[in-house]
């Protein structure tokens, strides 16, 4: 068999790999919430209680779940083999990074789910699903919208998707009094805000936040809202703790306080009264024994059930669902993924020795740019020098030296690893956690060990001290050695160095390579000016074209533009240029952006293609000639 | 991984047979009509104008590492170096991925020995390796640009925020460019930089423009077809929308 005949075989089998893990999921993954199960939410219906909940099948991939749907009624839970309900959107943008938090609403057949979702630039969008068939399919999506003026709704933009939000949404809660939504929404460093309205799509925002930041307990993990006759109930988990607002219909001062030891099973991530009952629904990270997946590492998540007065009563009642099972195809990948990280250390080697063998030519000639072949072995044997000490373990670094041949006992010894531990933590530099890491005690050798010992002391130290910190390490260990312990002070020698190896490995690259690379960067905004210089030269219509699209997107972004057309009269206000720049932006330019993106697509789909199927001889190029 | 749903997965193997189907019509003879595109017309141009110059000519991957995409563009640089080698002339080509660095040696050292040229550059002084990090080898290629005073430089492949530096760069040197590309967000850059920008699907297109091989060509009408139902589609979705307040479309593709 040739050589291009094998390389082609090979290429088949991997892209046939791909096509496979693309189209069999099944095959390679376990249940779509083997990760974790979080954010529960539940109804009660006829049947007993539903909970929804965001089953998360890789951390970054979420789907929302029904997998526990009826209690009650036989008195154990009926589990329902978990498959994904509603699972985030490629198509639009609101939840393309999965969904992070949910709140379930049931109306006759009707079930609203509202959630968190990430957008592509990762921020929360509130959004919600709705169901007209028991839940059966989500077939309508969209995204809540806030304006904040009565009687006036805004339009969600990519920008802004959920219209006024006040700031960043942290933690929210729904609910449906038959007519009309509230939602209460926790927006970051602002407070809780009020919204209200008929329409999901069309809420009218408090014009305050109806509790201030200040009135808000600090650390809150979650929330959830629930009505009674006193008016709103608010509880806020922090920590393990629920700390409960009452406030009246009309938002009026905090009236109540209270706060309960909540659970004792682990840490509350997210937390739903269930509507018309006295339970809660809660995510809890907790400790083992639940059962953990490869991936989960340190996640061990389950749904709890409990009584809203009484949370240590309650139960886990959704577990992560069943591990992906190995099969022929992930270990495949486990293979593949070897055997790349093997060919890409060689191909690493092989670049290195393309480079020395370039600098070396030059150097050996004395060609020309000498100097930068130069400085490019220097460097080289120094970054490498630094990299290798700057890495190896701290304890095998001896830059503060306690010398000297002080006899201490064991006891002594004991007291002084514990004492200056204690002394090198208060002067350890926050931004430096490496420094004062570690200390050591070469004692004498075992046989000797019931002797009193010969001691020195070495202190892991990554970075420069300040001076005062170098005075007060010193000072400190002085006293301890010589006042404490009592040692004899000619007998004591002590030597705070640097460590020169990893505090070079930082200089060179916080020093060195991080300052060029800001400075490369932003050679770019004068390179940009001349060459926007030369295209905005009007020779052709393309030319104007370019220019004007160019001001209007400039000043339509700025300050300046919106003043400049301010003034002009509403039918006129299509011409107002922020409104021009964000058409430009968010539709012409989307479009054609969307559409070159297709050809890109394809076009790669296409090549691809012909490289799995061995038609595409370029690709082996000359190989027959080897 | 990201899961088909069937309607994608239908939708994936309809383009498949398109473009195997046009494949085979091509390799049966029938003729396949390639669009002009002046970006890939003046490359002969452009090399020849740095021969006549006495200027090497570079050809520049950009950050690709081992893909679909670092194929189609050692297919460009086989033919550029090909027509070079005829003319005696070096072609340069910096690198900025270990892997890409072993790939683009086979094709260099495989496109001199096709014209009977081996061994009339020194392989280390030609391709170099520069770095992984962007600011390094955008400022290491501006630099070798400007000190060899490269006569033509091609930029083909997936680039970032050093596409201006190096565009720039064989501006101020006076070298014809000729810049193509899949990087969306790089085009603006490249086209008040470059003396010809090409981008998107005229990427995967480049091989075939030069070849004419009737694989490369018949794929190439393949994507047409393609794309004239991925157009349908976006009709269907627009009317359903607009005529049926309905987002069928969006329904059907996740189911």
């Amino acid at each position: 068999m040739s050589k291009r005949a094998l390389l082609k075989i090979l290429a088949f089998l991997v892209g046939l790999y791909f096509v496979l893990e693309y189209i069999l999921p099944e095959k390679i993954g376990g249940s779509f919430d083997h990760y974790e199960v979080r954010s529960p939410a539940a109804l009660v219906t006829p049947d007993g209680i539903e909970v929804f909940y965001v089953g998360a099948y890789r951390p970054e991939l979420s789907a929302i779940g029904r997998a526990v749907p009826s209690y009650a009624m036989t008195g154990s839970w009926v589990t329902m083999p978990p498959h994904p309900l509603l699972q985030r959107s490629l198509f639009v943008p609101h939840d393309k990074w999965g969904m992070q938090e949910l709140a379930a609403i049931a109306r006759a057949d009707t079930r609203t789910l509202v959630y968190i979702g990430r957008n592509p630039r990762r921020e929360p969008v509130l959004c919600f699903a709705v169901s007209t068939n028991n839940g059966a399919l989500f077939d309508t999506r969209g995204v809540v919208v806030c304006s904040r003026t009565p009687g006036q709704p805004v339009r969600s933009t990519a920008r802004e998707p959920n219209g006024d939000m006040p700031g960043t949404l942290q933690h929210f809660a729904a609910h449906h009094d038959g007519t009309v939504w509230h939602l209460f929404m926790l927006v970051a460093a602002r407070g809780l805000w009020h919204a209200s309205g008929t329409d999901l799509a069309a809420l009218t925002l408090s014009p305050e936040p109806v509790l201030p930041l200040h009135q808000l307990p600090l650390g809150i993990t979650a929330f959830d809202a629930a009505r009674t006759s006193h008016g709103w109930e608010l509880d806020f988990i922090v920590d393990t703790m629920r700390v409960t607002h009452v406030i009246s219909e009309h938002f009026a001062p905090s009236t109540n306080l209270v706060a309960f030891a909540a659970c004792p099973a682990g840490t509350i991530n997210a937390y739903r009264i269930v509507p018309g009952t006295n339970l809660v629904v809660a995510s809890l990270t907790a400790p083992a024994p639940l059962p953990r997946t490869p991936e989960q590492s340190d996640r061990a998540t389950a749904l709890w059930l409990a009584p809203r007065n009484a949370f240590a009563d309650g139960a886990v009642i959704k577990r992560p669902g069943t591990a992906a099972t190995p099969t022929y195809l992930s270990r495949a990948t486990t293979w593949a993924g070897q055997f790349m990280m093997i060919v890409g250390s060689f191909a690493v080697f092989m670049a290195v020795i393309n480079l020395v063998l370039f600098h070396g030519k030059r150097v050996m000639q004395r060609q020309p740019g000498l100097h930068n072949s130069v400085v490019f072995f220097v460097f080289l044997v120094l970054m490498g020098v630094c990299t290798y000490y700057g890495n190896k373990p701290a304890s095998q670094h001896s830059p503060v030296t306690i010398g000297g041949t002080a006899v201490i006992s064991p006891a002594q010894r004991a007291t002084l690893i514990a004492r200056a531990t204690e002394l090198l933590s208060t002067v350890s530099n926050a931004a430096d956690r490496r420094l004062a890491v570690q200390i050591n005690l070469i004692s004498a050798p075992a046989s000797t060990a019931a002797a009193p010992a010969a001691a020195a002391v070495t202190v892991s130290h990554i970075g420069s001290l300040p001076p005062a910190a170098r005075h007060a390490l010193h000072d400190g260990l002085w006293s301890l050695l010589v006042e404490e312990l009592a040692l004899t002070p000619d007998r004591v020698s002590i030597r705070i160095a640097l460590d020169l190896l990893p505090a070079g490995y930082d200089f060179l690259f916080k020093a060195i390579l991080v300052p060029i690379g800001i400075s490369v960067f932003s050679l770019i905004t004068f390179y940009m000016v001349s060459a926007a210089y030369r295209a905005f030269k009007i020779r052709t219509a393309e030319a104007a074209l370019l220019m004007l699209a160019a001001c209007i997107v400039m000043l339509g972004q700025l300050p300046l533009g919106a003043w400049l057309t301010q003034p002009l009269p509403p039918y006129l206000a299509w011409l107002q240029l922020p409104w021009l720049a964000q058409k430009l932006l968010t539709v012409i330019n989307s479009a054609a952006y969307r559409g070159v993106l297709i050809g890109i697509m394809i076009g790669g789909f296409s090549a691809g293609l012909r490289i799995w199927l061995g038609m595409d001889d370029s690709v082996y190029s000359g190989m027959e000639k080897k | 991984m990201e899961h088909a749903s069937w309607p994608i997965l239908l939708l994936f193997a309809l383009f498949a047979a398109f473009v195997l189907a046009m494949i085979s019509r091509a390799r049966r003879g029938v003729p396949i009509f390639l669009r002009r595109i002046a970006g890939l017309e003046v490359i002969d141009d452009a090399i020849g104008r740095a021969t006549e110059q006495d200027r090497p000519i570079m050809f520049n991957p950009g950050l690709d590492d081992l893909g679909v995409q670092l194929f189609c563009s050692m297919a460009v640089m086989g033919y550029i170096v090909r027509k070079a080698a005829r003319l005696s002339m070096p072609v340069y080509v910096p690198i900025s991925k270990p892997l890409s660095y072993a790939i683009a040696e086979e094709y260099w050292k495989d496109a001199y020995a096709a014209v009977h040229r081996e061994g009339t550059f020194a392989v280390e002084d030609c391709i170099r390796y520069l770095s992984g990090d962007q600011n390094a080898f955008g400022m290491s290629t501006a630099g070798w640009i400007k000190r060899d005073r490269v006569g033509a430089n091609f930029l083909f492949g997936g680039y970032g925020f050093e596409a201006m530096i190096i565009a720039e760069a064989g501006q101020q040197a006076g070298a014809i460019q000729v810049a193509c590309t899949h990087s969306f967000f790089q085009v603006p850059f490249f086209v008040v930089a470059c003396d010809y920008t090409v981008f998107g699907e005229e990427f995967y297109a480049a091989g075939a423009y030069f070849s004419r091989d009737p694989v490369l060509t018949g794929s190439l009408a393949g994507q047409d077809l393609c794309k004239l139902v991925i157009l349908l589609i976006i009709l269907a979705g627009i009317v359903s929308v607009t005529v049926f307040q309905a987002d069928w479309l969006s329904l059907l593709l996740t189911w």
